[in-house]
């Protein structure tokens, strides 16, 4: 049946405000978590685990910084920095 | 495969002195996805009027006239949106089909699930479940609740991946990670901030509702 108006409606919470992509980065961060052998997920794993998020604008504004996925990983295992790394290594 | 005698081969055809280098791949901005409803013959008219008053925003007419549309031409565009909130729609639609169906307010018609999507239980009862497990560290706990409020102060409709990078942005770890790798954490939070702000579906106010049309790009 037609629901005339509904304003009524909006008042309730009716549905659930996360999205998918939420659930899944949690789930992504906890398998990382779980096969490295850490104890629980830090503030970095849920970042990393934006990088699999691939329609998402999230990553694409880290992208459009320059912010790749393996400058990234090289940081967090290494300590080896993007700028150093380039000017050693290719010039 | 042709690295190495490229360059010396190119600089003869060039005449010598120019160095080409390939432009990187341009950064495509995500795609947008439309959800579109399938006509079937179990679905009621009534109820895909409340489906796109509710879910997608619709006024009665415009919900109305799409119902007629998919009714007469087999399919009808409910909206566009970026692909985790289209799926997430999706996803929140056929569960109110199923709750719908399973209570039978509709006459007991059979609805048929006219979307087609996975059982996931969209929601944020897996961090709970988390902590119980005292999987999730006291600070990515955090980082998720204030994403969380970031979205109720903004109130924006959803919960995304874009308000949880900018409580990231507030953590030292992943501010020192965003310069290791080349980028600009300040540079970073401005464009996020933009998109926020311009990007995101605002939940509608009591009396307004927002323009159902789809935001244009800056």
């Amino acid at each position: 049946m037609p629901k005339a108006p509904r304003d009524g409606d909006e008042a309730k919470p009716e549905h659930p405000v996360a999205t998918l992509s939420i659930q899944r980065l949690i789930q992504r961060a906890l398998f990382h978590v779980q096969s490295a052998g850490k104890d629980e997920i830090q503030p970095l794993d849920l970042f990393v685990a934006l990088y699999q998020a691939k329609d998402s604008h999230a990553l694409h504004l880290l992208l459009a910084q320059g912010v790749e996925r393996l400058d990234v990983l090289n940081y967090i295992s290494h300590g080896t920095r993007k700028d150093v790394a380039e000017s050693r290594g290719h010039r | 495969m042709m690295a190495e005698g490229d360059p010396g081969r190119r600089e003869e055809q060039d005449g010598g002195g120019v160095a080409v280098e390939e432009g990187r791949p341009k950064l495509k901005e995500p795609a947008r996805f439309a959800v579109i409803l399938h006509n079937d013959d179990y679905t009621t008219f009534d109820f895909v009027v409340e489906v796109l008053t509710r879910f997608f925003r619709k006024t009665m007419e415009e919900a109305a006239q799409i119902t007629m549309k998919v009714h007469h031409e087999g399919h009808g565009l409910a909206g566009v949106f970026t692909h985790d909130i289209a799926e997430t729609k999706v996803v929140q639609v056929t569960e109110y089909a199923q709750t719908m169906a399973s209570r039978s307010r509709h006459g007991g018609a059979r609805l048929a699930v006219f979307l087609q999507a996975r059982a996931l239980c969209a929601g944020f009862a897996g961090v709970h479940d988390l902590r119980r497990f005292r999987m999730i560290g006291r600070k990515a706990e955090a980082v998720l609740n204030r994403s969380s409020v970031t979205r109720s102060s903004r109130n924006h409709e959803y919960f995304t991946l874009e308000h949880v990078l900018w409580s990231l942005l507030d953590e030292i770890d992943v501010i020192d990670t965003v310069r290791g790798a080349g980028g600009d954490p300040s540079e970073l939070r401005k464009s996020l901030e933009k998109h926020l702000e311009t990007r995101c579906r605002r939940r509608p106010a009591t009396a307004t509702r927002p323009s159902p049309s789809i935001p244009s790009p800056p």
